[in-house]
C-alpha cells in the first residue's frame, strides 16, 4: 500500500468512526421516539383490539431501530472494509 | 449647784457605761430572769453553771447559732478574769465537753451588789442543736475574798435544766436541782433547710448483694435553693453518688450500694449540697444504720442445712450409681448480679461417697454459683465440670458422670482464631445423650495455649459448645474418636471443625434452574432436600436482593422435603438465595443467585419485532395466521438457501445443509417462529433438531466419502 492508499485508508477509518458515533447518537433519539410511538396514547401496540393497519405500523416501528443500527454498521464498516479489502 | 452638776456627771457616766456595754447579736432564746433571791459564789475551784435545753421555752428552728449569754452578776473586791463557756452535758446532765468559751471576760469592771445583767460575747460562735441539753459554766481566776456572784433563785422554776456547781474546778459536778441561775441565751435561729420525709432501704442486706437501693425523700424550698442540689450517700464512710428526681418541693435521691464490706452494722447518712446564688450550703441528714448479714455456702452441716446442690455420681455408659470423691472444687458464690462481687469456698475430700450436698444461707435467697469441681473414683479417671448456674433452695440434684479408663479417651481441643492464634478462656463443654436426655458430661475453660483436654466416650457423638469473648458460639457434633481436634472460631462467622462434614449424604435441588430471571415476574423459588446420613432438623432459604436485604424466606422443620415460596422479581437486578440446613444445632449454608433481566427498554429490539409479529399473527392480521406465517418462514428459508447456493455457487450438500441449519436455527430457536412447523410439540425446537441431525449425517458422509 502506497502513501496515497494509506492516507485514503486512514481517512476512511476516520469517516467510518464519525459515522458510527453520529449514528449511535441518533439511535438514542429514535429509541425514545419508538417507545413513545408504541405507547397506548399513540399506536397502542400492546392493545388487544388494534386494527390490522396499526399492527403493521407497529411492526414497522419495531424494525426501525434494529434497521437503523444495521444501516449504521453497514455504512461505517462497509466504507472501512471497502478501503481495506477491495483495494 | 455643785450637787446638781455631780449628779449630771454620774448620769452621763452611767449612760456611757450602759451604751458602751457590747450588745449581743441576734435574739434572746432560753432564759430565766426572775425570782433571784440569793447568788452562787464563784472563786478559786468553786465553779457554777446553769443547765438549759434548747427549744424548751423558746422554739427554734434547727438550732441556735449562739452569739453570747446575758448573766446577772456582781463582784466582790477584784476577782480578775472569768471564763464563761457553754458545755455539752452527759447523761447525768453534768457538764461534759466545751462547745464555745469567752476566757477573757473582765470581772473587775462589774458593779457590786445586788448585781446587774451583763452581756458576755463568744468570739467563736457555735451551733446549739434544738432539743439538746447544754450548760453555761463560769469560773474566775481570783480567790476569796475576790469573788464573783451569780444571782440565783433557790426555788427556780425553769424546766429546761438546773444549776450545777463544782468544788474541784470542774472535775466533778453536783446538780442543785431546786435552783436556777439568772441567764439568757442569745443568738440567731437556725432554720431547717429541709425536712426528711422518708429514708428507705432494707434494714438487713446480705454479703454479695448488689444494687441495694437506698433512697431519701426530702422537702425543701426550691425557690430559696434553686440550684442543682446534689446529695451524696455516705455508706459506712464511703461516698456514693445519687440520682435525683424532683417534684415540686419534694426531691427523691436514690443511690445503689454493693455490699462488699462484710457483715456488721453500717452507718448511713446523706450529705446534701443546697445551692443558690449565695453559694452552697451543706446539710447532713439523720444518721441511720443498716445490718449486713452473713452470706455463706458450705458443705451442709448443722448451722447451714438447706441444700442447694446435691452432687451424685454415675457411670456414663451404664448409668449405674458410683461412689466417688471430690479431688478439688472451688465455688464462687454470690447473691447479686456482678461476677466480681462474690465469696468463695473450696472443698476436697479423699474418701469416696455416694453424694455431697452443699448448703447456702440465707436460705430464702437464690444464689449464682460459679463452680469448678474435679472428681474421680477408682478405675475412673478424673473428670471436671465448670458451671455458672443460678440455684434456688429447691435442691438441684446434679449427677456427675464418670467413664472407666477402658471406655474413654483423652481428647484435646485446641481453639484458634482464623489467624491460627490460640484463644484462651474459651468456655467449652461436651454433652451427649444419656437415658434419652442430653446431658453435659464435662466442661471447662481453655488454657493459655487455647487447649482443653476432656476424657470422652470415643464411640458416641457429643455436642460440643465453644464460646469465646468476641466470637459467635460454635456448636458442633463430634464423635471424639481421635485424641486431638482443632477448632477455628471465625469472629462474626461460625467457625468450623475440619473433621466435621455436615454435607455428607445431603442432596438438594434448587429452583428455578435458569440462571436468568425476568423482571416483574413471579417465580416459584424452592429447595428440595434429602439426607441419607445426618438427621436434618430444619432447612430453608432466604431470598435477598442486590443490597443484601432479605426479601423473602421459607423453611421447613423436617428431615428433608421441599419448602417453597413465590416471589416476584420486581425491579431487582439480582436475587440471591441463602439456603441452609440444621444438623445437631449446627447451621450449614450456601448461596446461589440469579441475574434478573430487565425488559423495560426493549421496545425497539429485533426480539420485540418478532414477539409482536407472533402476537399479531395469533390474533389475526390481514388474514394471516400462524400456519400462514409458517409457510412464509418456510419460503424465506427455502428461497434464501437457494439464493445463497445460486449466488455463491454452492454445490456441496454439506455446505447447503449448513446454511439451511443456520436459517432454521435462527427462525426456530432465536425468533421462535416455527412452532407450527413442529410435528412433535413434545420436543421443543424439533425442526432445528432434525435439520441438525441431517447436517451431521451429511458432514459424516462428506468425510467418509
Amino acid at each position: 500500500m502506497n502513501n496515497k492508499a494509506q492516507a485514503t485508508f486512514g481517512f476512511a477509518i476516520i469517516v467510518g468512526i464519525m459515522i458510527f458515533i453520529v449514528g449511535m447518537l441518533v439511535v438514542n433519539f429514535i429509541k425514545d421516539e419508538v417507545t413513545t410511538a408504541r405507547t397506548a396514547t399513540v399506536l397502542n401496540c400492546e392493545g388487544a383490539d388494534i386494527s390490522d393497519g396499526t399492527k403493521l405500523t407497529c411492526l414497522a416501528v419495531d424494525w426501525v431501530v434494529p434497521y437503523f443500527i444495521i444501516l449504521v454498521f453497514s455504512i461505517a464498516g462497509g466504507g472501512i472494509a471497502a478501503k481495506l479489502v477491495l483495494r | 449647784m455643785k450637787k446638781l452638776s455631780l449628779f449630771a456627771i454620774v448620769l452621763i457616766l452611767v449612760a456611757f457605761i450602759v451604751l458602751a456595754a457590747p450588745a449581743l447579736d441576734g435574739t434572746k432564746f432560753e432564759n430565766y430572769i426572775t425570782g433571784d433571791n440569793t447568788q452562787g459564789n464563784l472563786q478559786g475551784n468553786t465553779w457554777w453553771g446553769q443547765n438549759f435545753r434548747v427549744g424548751e421555752t423558746v422554739s427554734v428552728g434547727k438550732g441556735i447559732n449562739v452569739s453570747g449569754v446575758n448573766l446577772k452578776l456582781f463582784k466582790t473586791n477584784s476577782p480578775g478574769k472569768a471564763s464563761v463557756c457553754i458545755y455539752t452535758v452527759d447523761g447525768n446532765n453534768h457538764p461534759d465537753t466545751e462547745v464555745t468559751c469567752n476566757n477573757t471576760f473582765d470581772v473587775d469592771g462589774l458593779g457590786g451588789t445586788p448585781g446587774a445583767w451583763v452581756n458576755i460575747t463568744f468570739p467563736d460562735r457555735q451551733i446549739l442543736d434544738d432539743k439538746t441539753n447544754y450548760s453555761i459554766i463560769m469560773n474566775i481566776s481570783g480567790s476569796t475574798p475576790n469573788e464573783l456572784q451569780w444571782r440565783e433563785d433557790t426555788t427556780g422554776s425553769y424546766t429546761g435544766g438546773e444549776a450545777v456547781s463544782s468544788l474541784d474546778a470542774g472535775s466533778s459536778w453536783s446538780k442543785v436541782t431546786a435552783s436556777d441561775l439568772m441567764f439568757e441565751i442569745w443568738g440567731d435561729d437556725i432554720f431547717a433547710v429541709f425536712e426528711e420525709n422518708d429514708a428507705l432501704f432494707n434494714a438487713t442486706v446480705y454479703e454479695t448483694d448488689t444494687d441495694q437501693a437506698i433512697t431519701l425523700n426530702i422537702t425543701y424550698n426550691r425557690t430559696l435553693h434553686n440550684g442543682t442540689n446534689v446529695a451524696t450517700l455516705y455508706y459506712n464512710g464511703t461516698q456514693m453518688a445519687s440520682t435525683r428526681t424532683e417534684s415540686g418541693n419534694d426531691t427523691l435521691y436514690t443511690s445503689f450500694v454493693n455490699i462488699t464490706d462484710g457483715i456488721g452494722t453500717k452507718n448511713i447518712f446523706w450529705e446534701i449540697n443546697f445551692t443558690n446564688s449565695s453559694g452552697i450550703f451543706v446539710e447532713n441528714t439523720t444518721a441511720r444504720t443498716q445490718e449486713v448479714a452473713l452470706t455463706n455456702f458450705t458443705l451442709c452441716d448443722g448451722s447451714n442445712d438447706v441444700p442447694y446442690i446435691n452432687y451424685t455420681f454415675a457411670d456414663e455408659l451404664s448409668s449405674a450409681a458410683l461412689r466417688a470423691k471430690i479431688d478439688a472444687s472451688t465455688f464462687y458464690y454470690r447473691l447479686g448480679a456482678y461476677d466480681s462481687i462474690n465469696k468463695s469456698f473450696t472443698y476436697s475430700i479423699a474418701t469416696n461417697d455416694t453424694a455431697f450436698a452443699f448448703c447456702s444461707q440465707p436460705a430464702h435467697r437464690n444464689f449464682t454459683i460459679d463452680s469448678f469441681v474435679q472428681y474421680s473414683t477408682d478405675g475412673y479417671p478424673q473428670r471436671f465440670i465448670e458451671e455458672d448456674v443460678l440455684y434456688t433452695n429447691a435442691t438441684t440434684n446434679r449427677t456427675l458422670y464418670l467413664l472407666k479408663t477402658a471406655d474413654g479417651l483423652f481428647v484435646t481441643f485446641q481453639v484458634l482464631n482464623t489467624a491460627e492464634q490460640p484463644i484462651q478462656g474459651t468456655v467449652t463443654n461436651a454433652s451427649k445423650s444419656i437415658g434419652g436426655a442430653t446431658v453435659m458430661v464435662t466442661s471447662g475453660v481453655t488454657d493459655d495455649s487455647g487447649s482443653i483436654t476432656f476424657f470422652l466416650d470415643p464411640n458416641t457423638a457429643h455436642i460440643m459448645n465453644f464460646l469465646a469473648s468476641g466470637f459467635d458460639i460454635l456448636v458442633t457434633t463430634i464423635v471424639p474418636a481421635q485424641s486431638s481436634f482443632t477448632v477455628i472460631l471465625g469472629g462474626a462467622t461460625t467457625g468450623t471443625v475440619p473433621q466435621q462434614d455436615l454435607t455428607k449424604g445431603i442432596t438438594y435441588t434448587i429452583l428455578p434452574i435458569s440462571g436468568t430471571l425476568t423482571n416483574d415476574t413471579g417465580y416459584n423459588f424452592n429447595i428440595t432436600l434429602t439426607s441419607d446420613f445426618w438427621t436434618v432438623t430444619e432447612f430453608g432459604f432466604q431470598l435477598k436482593n442486590a443490597s443484601g436485604d432479605q426479601v423473602n424466606s421459607s423453611s421447613l422443620v423436617d428431615n428433608g422435603g421441599i419448602t417453597t415460596s413465590t416471589f416476584n422479581t420486581g425491579n431487582n437486578s439480582l436475587i440471591s438465595m441463602d439456603y441452609w440446613w440444621v444438623i445437631n444445632n449446627t447451621y450449614t449454608n450456601a448461596t446461589t443467585f440469579w441475574n434478573v433481566f430487565n425488559t423495560e427498554d426493549s421496545d425497539w429490539s429485533i426480539n420485540k419485532f418478532f414477539t409482536d409479529l407472533r402476537t399479531y399473527v395469533t390474533s389475526g392480521m390481514y388474514g394471516l395466521d400462524n400456519f400462514g406465517l409458517a409457510i412464509i418462514v418456510f419460503l424465506v428459508v427455502f428461497i434464501t438457501t437457494g439464493v445463497f447456493a445460486f449466488k455463491f455457487g454452492l454445490r456441496s450438500p454439506a455446505t447447503i445443509t449448513t446454511v439451511l441449519f443456520g436459517l432454521v436455527l435462527i427462525f426456530d430457536v432465536v425468533f421462535d417462529l416455527m412452532d407450527n412447523l413442529n410435528p412433535l410439540p413434545a420436543i421443543p425446537n424439533f425442526p432445528t433438531f432434525i435439520i441438525g441431525l441431517i447436517l451431521a449425517g451429511t458432514i459424516f458422509r462428506e468425510v467418509t466419502k
